[in-house]
């Protein structure tokens, strides 16, 4: 079975990828791109957007503020964190890292 | 159509071309690494999967064995393959290189590997290691998924490829939000990332290949954050096409100057569709 779920930034297109477990408040198939552990069980992303609209439970689900499917609902308060020293190394003109070190696959 | 590599651009073309070489009455295969074969079907691409190995033997046996029955082998940039698996070709096929930009600590490697490929094809102005007789072709764009009506839906989009560079695309989008900008991350999505349909008013991502001429033919702005490639040089791509800021301060003042200006973006600039490339690589 294919995930039941939609990806994409903007624009939904249907995930292909294989579904690995039920999400535990909708039941759909999903795929583990799409799928997150919560205290309440395994939470497909649908189901947990649809919670996160919701401003006063955004709290319990602190755990999804860095997760790129999640992190724009918990904009505002902290917003304004300076950019720290990682951010400024990008800008180095090594990028901040050993060029030397990279797994070959991922440095072409 | 050998389409091996780090970054998405590798897929996206080489599907691409192998589509369009089909579509020309060609046949065309394209390999590429077992995890983004999904990306190759979604552009009608006949992919053949090679499996990710550190191992160098592994990795040539794959390679051999997926290029039998070939009459025309067609690499993109990686002149001897990732781990060397293409260092000897196959006899008695036709070879061609697509040339993009390298970095300078990979261009001895590179131009020693060239006399072994009957044709090059420049995918990138003006390399100047190239042999005489290489076609000029220039950047090589594919096209939108569907015509846009041309708004843009988002202030800024940032692309990053590496989790150093979503570390702080999420800060600058977070930051830019809580100014009310529209603003999203784009990292790890699986999905192709088709910038014509999204059409952002500002892009901040790497200077790799695809992205670099795709927001240039677009004529959208692109605020480049070159990353360390092992082949590649974006930090040479970023200063010729696209734009650079000395710090993320200065990144996130320009990006917001960009957005809020009532002047429209950059002009698109002239490209090729991969329909062209395969022109080029069949004459």
């Amino acid at each position: 079975m294919r995930c039941q779920c939609k990806t994409g930034v903007l624009f939904d297109h249907p995930c292909r990828d294989a579904a690995t477990t039920r999400c535990s408040a909708c039941g759909r198939g999903t795929c583990a791109v799409h799928i997150r552990a919560t205290a309440a069980g395994p939470r497909c992303v649908p189901c947990l957007r649809q919670a996160l609209r919701d401003r006063q439970a955004r709290g319990h689900f602190a755990f999804l503020r860095d997760d790129p499917y999640f992190y724009w609902y918990f904009s505002g308060g902290n917003d304004d964190a300076a950019y720290d020293e990682y951010d400024y190394q990008l800008f180095d003109e090594r990028g901040g890292h050993d060029d030397a070190g990279h797994e070959p696959w991922e440095g072409s | 159509m050998y389409a091996l590599g780090g970054g998405l651009g590798h897929t996206l073309r080489g599907s691409a071309l192998a589509s369009a070489l089909t579509d020309a009455g060609t046949p065309a295969r394209v390999l590429v690494r077992s995890d983004r074969v999904w990306l190759a079907r979604e552009l009608g691409a006949d992919a053949t999967a090679v499996e990710r190995t550190a191992d160098p033997t592994r990795l040539r046996a794959s390679v051999e064995s997926a290029l039998r029955g070939c009459a025309h082998l067609i690499v993109d940039a990686l002149p001897s393959g990732i781990l060397g698996e293409l260092s000897a070709l196959p006899r008695g096929v036709r070879t061609t290189l697509l040339a993009r930009l390298h970095h300078p600590r990979a261009l001895p490697t590179v131009v020693a590997a060239l006399g072994r490929y009957d044709r090059v094809v420049d995918l990138e102005p003006e390399l100047e290691w190239l042999p005489q007789g290489a076609v000029p072709l220039g950047p090589v764009v594919l096209p939108s998924r569907e015509l846009d009506d041309g708004a843009p839906k988002l202030d800024v989009l940032v692309i990053a490829d590496d989790d150093a560079l979503a570390r702080f695309g999420r800060r600058l989008a977070r930051r830019l939000l809580a100014r009310g900008a529209v603003a999203r991350l784009w990292h790890g999505e699986r999905s192709r990332l088709d910038l014509g349909r999204i059409r952002p008013r500002v892009v901040v991502g790497p200077a790799g290949y695809h992205l670099t001429y795709t927001a240039r033919a677009l004529g959208i702005p692109h605020l480049a954050v070159p990353r360390p490639r092992r082949f590649d040089d974006q930090h040479r791509r970023a200063r010729a096409v696209a734009e650079l800021c000395h710090d993320p301060e200065a990144l996130e003042a320009r990006a917001r100057e960009l957005f809020s200006s009532s002047r429209p973006g950059r002009q698109a600039s002239p490209y090729h569709h991969p329909a062209d490339l395969a022109r080029a690589v069949l004459a």
